[in-house]
């Protein structure tokens, strides 16, 4: 449900990059999601296809490229840096409690690869 | 055809930052102490509302921006309960609310007639996390009905925010809630943000809660 409004949002952010550059389409989208921005990319891309195509913007037709961010945390007894093991936030040696280090909730347009 | 890659680095949500900077500029030159209130539908966000407004009434006065699906009930509820102001937003199906929703729903409203004000989101501990609002404490409302492993299944809102207040309480022995395993979860996620512990049935902890809510109000205004 809110991927509509996060694609409408990025419809408008690339549109204004591009434009901003004097592009004439923009051929692929670098994106960084972070896990815990609970965005489904499928249905992002669902939205923004629909979007862009509704406006004839020169972002339709654009790819995505995404990396992902996980969430994590630093267990400060062992140092070890680890991700949720089994949706808890428990150090993988020694089982303590661990301490957030990351929240892996980005939303970001790295950049565009546009067509002249 | 040629390509070329250019360097962005923007956050996709940043319209919507923007004008929750000037909505957050609005809510500081008013004096008014902007509290945005994310949680689960029936968690209890309209009677923490209403029991904040009966234990500082003649103290603070306090306005209210209600965002539901639909409907006006919450509206009606703490206008009759002694809120200074409300109006409601109806977000038509959105499952947050949105800081161009908040903007408008200020034209509505006196800020320079209060003190606080609440902004109560949609019923929904996901996406709300992600749209600021302009507002000074974000504040993460969970009932111990809802289930001790919340901060597990829903991490983000929990390391995001300002201040955690955990409800319900009148009805810990009836329900499965183990606050040492919540405690723990939660401290991980957030080890700093205050955690209150009330019941709005009960009037239980509700001093401490308003009294910290005072606290916030007169360091707003120093700072």
């Amino acid at each position: 449900m809110h991927e509509h409004s996060v694609a409408k949002s990025l419809v408008d952010l690339v549109e204004q990059e591009a434009q901003k550059a004097a592009a004439k389409r923009v051929k692929t989208i670098r994106l960084a999601i972070g896990d815990q921005s609970h965005i489904d990319e499928a249905s992002l891309k669902m939205h923004f296809d629909l979007i862009a195509a509704g406006r004839k913007s020169i972002s339709q037709g654009a790819e995505f490229q995404i990396s992902r961010t996980p969430m994590k945390f630093r267990c400060d007894a062992c140092s070890v840096d680890f991700e949720i093991v089994n949706h808890e936030f428990r150090c993988p040696v020694c089982e303590r409690s661990g301490r957030m280090i990351g929240r892996g909730d980005e939303l970001r347009v790295e950049s565009i690869e546009v067509m002249d | 055809m040629s390509t070329r890659t250019i360097k962005v680095i923007k956050d996709i949500l940043e319209s919507n930052d923007l004008i929750a900077a000037e909505n957050r500029s609005k809510f500081e030159n008013a004096g008014a102490l902007a509290i945005n209130i994310i949680g689960s539908p029936g968690s209890g966000k309209t009677s923490l509302i209403l029991q904040t407004i009966k234990a500082l009434q003649h103290k603070k006065k306090i306005g209210v921006i209600e965002g539901d699906v639909a409907g006006d009930i919450d509206t009606k509820r703490v206008l009759a309960g002694g809120a200074e102001d409300a109006v409601q937003i109806n977000t038509g199906g959105n499952c947050h609310l949105e800081a161009r929703m908040v903007r408008q729903a200020m034209q509505n409203i006196n800020l320079n007639a209060l003190d606080i004000i609440f902004i109560e989101n949609v019923g929904n501990l996901i996406c709300p996390n992600h749209w600021s609002l302009g507002e000074a404490i974000k504040l993460c409302l969970i009932s111990v009905a809802e289930g001790d492993d919340k901060p597990i299944k829903y991490p983000e809102i929990f390391a995001a925010s300002d201040v955690i207040v955990l409800t319900k309480n009148d009805l810990i022995a009836h329900v499965d809630f183990n606050k040492e395993f919540f405690y723990e979860s939660l401290r991980a996620l957030n080890p700093t943000a205050p955690l209150l512990e009330i019941s709005s049935r009960t009037g239980d902890g509700i001093q401490g809660w308003s009294g910290w809510l005072v606290d916030q109000c007169a360091q707003k205004r120093k700072s």
